[in-house]
């Protein structure tokens, strides 16, 4: 990657309101049902086992934009400077909320901000595979524009009404982040590549589809199973290895594994896959807050910075998959 | 060349440990049976593709190719067959 670019700084905001992840489960208990009924015996008692995940955030007055716009501002803030400096805002949300009446949130965004004149996009890739693309799609942008220095990335994502069990896989809760690239600086890791790969046979695996003039996640149990788990992890390491080849780096260069929290069971499988002991992945919030596809990443970026486990000169490798079925991976330089 | 009893020496050796080769018969479902887990495709995957001189693309890899033993060699087979193929030999794979 010959360009500099640099994370400049990233936050999130979650809603205040929260719900047991056992609630949740009891009131989607027939849509649940209905979503493992096809798998064995052994593979339902599964998909309950190993979540994780005690509770999670859920919007309420404060809708997914309102925590776009709170994470946007503080990032903006974070990175010391103003929405004017912001030539490119990529919306990749990808359940932005039910009632959303925005063209996209990059344009309110940027309206609210006073980012007057940025190029605002949108984009919906699909979860939590979705970071790698949005940064990939910016230094696109960077790498043929040079007027383009400063990108906002965001994304706001709400579990449509009644909809919040994606089982086999993990519950979603609520949350909004804003990640800031910023070209030619000297503050924040060093991007030093970004891997995604995207199989369209897999769309189906978990859709969404308009029911009754609702929107509903369908999750099939069946081609998770049967298509998706057998190659999940083999996918990202495939990516794993290629982002750190270009960079003439190998697994055991790595400081900091940043990923996904859609549940404790594939946290381990990531932990196994790259070759940690049991507790080799730092710890996140995911208990309180749950999955929060794209949004994840950010999280746990942040709070790895709170908590100060972060230093100069060490590798940062950012993995996760999701809905398209993608998966992405995104390597830098503290 | 004996695909099945190097997949299953291999399966035996790392994947599916502390059970004797002999259990792993040529159609024990490994993945469905949930023997091979999604970590343990991994390694599958890669012996296979460093030892039989393949590879493997992604929408080629689900749990009903990569079943069994009997599944895994007619896919091994059929990746040969299409390297003898493209580099224009005639050879018979035995």
């Amino acid at each position: 990657m010959k360009m500099n670019v640099r994370i400049a700084s990233a936050a999130y905001a979650v809603p205040t309101g929260d719900e047991a992840v056992e609630a949740i489960l009891a009131r989607e208990r027939d849509r649940v049902e209905t979503t493992l009924a096809p798998l064995n015996a052994k593979a339902r008692q599964k998909a309950t086992e190993g979540l994780g995940l005690s509770r999670v955030r859920v919007c309420g007055s404060k809708q997914p934009y309102g925590l776009v716009l709170e994470a946007a501002s503080t990032a903006i803030a974070e990175a010391c400077i103003t929405a004017q400096d912001i030539n490119l805002i990529l919306d990749y949300s990808t359940f932005p909320g039910e009632n959303s009446q925005h063209l996209s949130f990059a344009h309110k965004l940027s309206a609210e901000l006073g980012a007057e004149t940025s190029l605002n996009l949108s984009f919906k890739t699909g979860g939590c595979g979705a970071l790698h693309l949005a940064i990939k799609t910016a230094m696109g942008w960077m790498s043929t524009d040079e007027s383009i220095q400063t990108a906002l990335l965001v994304t706001g994502d709400t579990a449509p009404h009644g909809n919040r069990s994606l089982l086999p896989v993990t519950v979603q809760g609520d949350a909004g982040s804003a990640v800031i690239l910023r070209r030619q600086g000297s503050k924040g890791p060093l991007l030093l590549g970004v891997e995604a790969i995207t199989l369209s046979h897999l769309h189906d695996a978990i859709a969404l589809v308009k029911t009754n003039g609702h929107l509903e996640i369908k999750v099939d149990a069946v081609c998770i199973e049967n298509e998706v788990m057998p190659i999940y992890y083999l996918n990202l390491l495939r990516l794993v290895q290629k982002v750190l080849a270009a960079s003439s780096l190998t697994l055991n260069d790595v400081d900091h594994f940043i990923y996904s929290n859609i549940s404790q069971r594939d946290r381990d499988g990531f932990r196994r896959m790259v070759g940690l002991p049991e507790g080799g992945l730092p710890p996140t919030p995911m208990a309180e807050y749950g999955h929060t596809f794209a949004s994840d990443l950010v999280i746990n970026y942040v709070h790895m910075q709170r908590e100060a486990r972060i230093h100069p000169g060490q590798l940062l490798l950012f993995a996760s998959a999701g809905i398209g079925f993608t998966w992405g991976v995104t390597l830098a330089r503290a | 060349m004996e695909i099945k009893a190097e997949v299953r020496q291999f399966i035996a050796e790392n994947v599916f440990l502390g059970v004797h080769q002999t259990t792993i018969e040529d159609t024990t479902p490994l993945v469905t049976g949930g023997l091979i887990d999604s970590i343990g495709m991994v390694g599958l995957v890669a012996f296979l593709e460093k030892h039989f001189a393949v590879e493997f693309m992604p929408r080629e890899i689900d749990a009903h190719s990569m079943d069994s033993l009997e599944r895994i060699e007619g896919l091994i087979r059929k990746k040969l067959a299409g390297r003898e193929t493209a580099a224009g030999g005639a050879q018979q794979i035995p």
